[in-house]
């Protein structure tokens, strides 16, 4: 069994920082990787370590300084990753949900996986599309925002518990080939060891440039045009209550009757 | 000349880095109230192969060096850890680095993957009456058939109440004052054996690795628990402590960068005369110094760290390490206490804690008179004072 795990080198900001134009200028900007993908990465590995005969292939798009971040990966357990990049690509000003859905497409059929792990979303941009696209591009059944995973490798059927809106939970079965993205909490990711560090030296991250995924250069082309990025104002509205507290009791009853609260 | 370091080093850096930043600031204040050992930290740091860092992977260690022992140092103690939490490495590159030096193969069979595995060994050398004089320990070691029986007291043996074993030095030879240096050996004390008392001190410093005063009443230790040859610790020890040293640069450097973190996070935040206090140079200026300083004996640090790595004599430079580190930390959180003013003194603003784990840097492993004494020496070539 093959699983595919999709990891993003994310930018993160410093307290203070400035927009220069319609970026935040590089030197604010520090790179880690993507907090969900680490989820999903430790799944992963946790398959591996349950299961027999199981090979967890890490695969992230990101220029050579990325390099670390999916090392990281290695050392935590993956068994060999592949970087996509490409000068072409270096030039965007944005890889949009198509781009990277397009990207890790033609890397699924590259290593035609049985699982594909991604992260909910990613810290920075947060379009929180990319996995559940990527199932529809390459025709996998998908499940999103998974906190719980039980495999029945023979069966071919990932029985899931997936997150919804309001505390509601799902519990479903989903087919083998199948995208799942990784919700925070469904494991607890493990440190690095230093014996996983000097081992992940000696692992293959195999570069593929959109050449070798039969791609070319308009697959960066987006229709997404990035034309502000500003910080929001931070607003706060307080109600201070006064007088003895059966008359703050009734005042505070009377705000939560306005806003629909009690009846 | 070449500052970078290597991918690896720097994954190492962050598992480090990770690690330590998964304990708030209260995790460390809370074990300091209470004087508990920090239990979780360790055995992360030991499944994470930090705790057997310089022990060769043969032996279940990491295999690294001193550079990446000072590089996980610096990032465990900035990132939360302070002086206590990159301590945590000291006692075990003191243990295994006498034990790979001078250890038979079968000592080191025997201790060094139980050292990598979590065994804390905690190290035994000061006596009431000799601390920086270490050869004028009194402990007495006398040979009984295959055995050595131990009498007299040690203090400060810091971990003692979690240690397995406490690697002490004890006097077997007749400690002729002419030949004060000889005479003296290094065992590894199970502590479980009959005969041992521990009696904790309550200290300034550090109040979460708890030393004790450990009194040893004809203590049994068999003669497989001999480090290196009868009458030659003394030499065994001065071939450790250089490790010690060295770490010993990084820990305060570490809880100077810390504190410093938390100075200008607060200088940026409170205002004083309708101005953020950040705002005046007579604020800036102490913590831009601090900085300066910090990154100066950083450098002298792995400089120290680098010749260990590389077999080269490194006595002279980690005693420098040890010295401007001790002073860098040392100054930086005095500055940081400056900044925050009166919540300098309150506990909950970390400061103040660190204020006083990082004073001992100054006193021990080496103090700073003994460190100049040392270099005045060794260096200037002045008449030796100690
Ligand atoms: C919190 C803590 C934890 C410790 N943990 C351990 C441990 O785990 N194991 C262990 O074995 N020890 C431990 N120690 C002991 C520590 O290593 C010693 O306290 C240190 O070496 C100083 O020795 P001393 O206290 O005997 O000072 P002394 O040797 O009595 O020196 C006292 C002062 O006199 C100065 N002085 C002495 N001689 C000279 C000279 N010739 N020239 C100039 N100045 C001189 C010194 O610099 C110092 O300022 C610990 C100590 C502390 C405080």
């Amino acid at each position: 069994m093959k699983v595919l795990v999709t990891v993003k080198e994310v930018a993160a900001v410093e307290d203070e920082f400035e927009i220069d134009g319609t970026a935040i200028d590089e030197a604010y900007l520090e790179y880690d990787l993507n907090e969900w993908d680490d989820y999903a990465i430790e799944e992963g590995v946790q398959i591996s370590e349950s299961e027999d005969d199981v090979e967890v292939v890490s695969v992230t798009i990101g220029p050579e300084r990325s390099e670390e971040t999916i090392r990281m990966a290695l050392a935590k357990g993956a068994d060999r990753a592949v970087r996509v990049w490409d000068d072409s690509l270096e030039d965007a000003e944005m890889l949009d949900v198509e781009a990277k859905t397009n990207l890790l497409a033609a890397v699924v059929e590259e290593e035609e996986p049985d699982l594909v792990l991604s992260g909910v979303q990613a810290d920075d941009d947060g379009f929180g599309a990319t996995g559940v696209s990527l199932a529809d591009e390459v025709g996998f059944e998908w499940a999103a925002v998974v906190n719980d995973l039980e495999l029945d490798v023979e069966g071919g059927v990932a029985s899931v518990r997936r997150e919804l809106e309001g505390g509601v939970e799902e519990l479903t079965d989903v087919d083998l080939p199948a995208v799942l993205t990784i919700q925070t909490g469904i494991n607890e990711p493990r440190y690095a060891s230093l014996r996983g560090i000097r081992q992940a030296q000696r692992k293959e991250i195999k570069p593929m440039t959109l050449d070798d995924l039969g791609l070319s250069a308009d697959v960066a082309e987006s229709d997404l045009e990035i034309v502000d990025m500003y910080e929001p104002e931070t607003e706060s509205d307080a109600t201070l209550f006064e007088g003895s507290p059966d008359e703050t009791a009734g005042q505070l009853a009377e705000v939560l009757r306005d806003g629909g609260v009690g009846q | 000349m070449d500052f970078e370091f290597t991918e690896e080093q720097r994954l190492l850096q962050r598992t480090a880095r990770d690690i330590s930043a998964g304990y708030d600031l209260d995790y460390w204040r809370e074990k300091d109230d209470e004087s508990e050992f920090p239990h979780e930290v360790w055995d992360d740091l030991t499944d994470a192969g930090f705790v057997g860092m310089k022990i060769p992977t043969e032996y279940g260690g990491s295999g690294y060096g001193m550079i990446e022992l000072v590089a996980a140092s610096l990032e465990i103690a900035r990132h939360g850890g302070g002086v206590s939490g990159a301590n945590l490495l000291t006692s075990p590159v003191i243990g295994s680095t006498a034990i790979i030096e001078y250890g038979t193969d079968a000592q080191k069979e025997r201790f060094l993957p139980m050292i990598a595995a979590g065994t804390f060994f905690a190290i035994g050398l000061t006596e009431p009456d000799a601390g920086l004089d270490t050869a004028g320990i009194k402990m007495t070691a006398d040979r009984d058939g295959d055995e050595y029986v131990l009498n007299g007291t040690k203090i400060w043996t810091t971990g003692a109440h979690v240690a397995d074993y406490i690697v002490t030095l004890a006097r077997t030879g007749t400690g002729d004052a002419e030949k004060r240096h000889q005479g003296i050996s290094l065992f590894i004390v199970p502590t479980d054996q009959d005969g041992l008392e521990v009696n904790k001190i309550d200290k300034l410093s550090m109040r979460c690795l708890s030393s004790f005063e450990v009194v040893y009443d004809d203590v049994r230790v068999p003669e497989e628990n001999l480090i290196g040859d009868e009458g030659k610790g003394f030499f065994h020890v001065l071939g450790t402590l250089n490790t010690e040293r060295i770490n010993w640069g990084a820990i305060p450097i570490g809880a100077g960068e810390l504190a410093l973190d938390i100075a200008v996070d607060y200088a940026a935040e409170r205002e004083a005369f309708e101005r953020k206090i950040g705002q005046n140079q007579g604020v800036q200026f102490p913590l831009a110094t601090s900085k300066a300083e910090l990154e100066t004996a950083t450098l002298m640090l792995y400089k120290a760290a680098w010749l260990y790595d590389e077999g080269a004599d490194c006595a002279m430079e980690a005693n420098a390490a040890k010295l401007v580190g001790a002073r860098a930390g040392f100054d930086a959180v005095d500055r940081a206490v400056q900044t925050l003013g009166g919540m300098g003194f309150a506990d909950e603003y970390h400061v103040e804690r660190l204020y006083r784990d990082v004073r001992l840097a100054r006193v021990a492993p080496v103090s700073d008179e003994l460190v100049k004494a040392y270099i005045a020496e060794h260096e200037l070539d002045l008449p030796r004072s100690y």
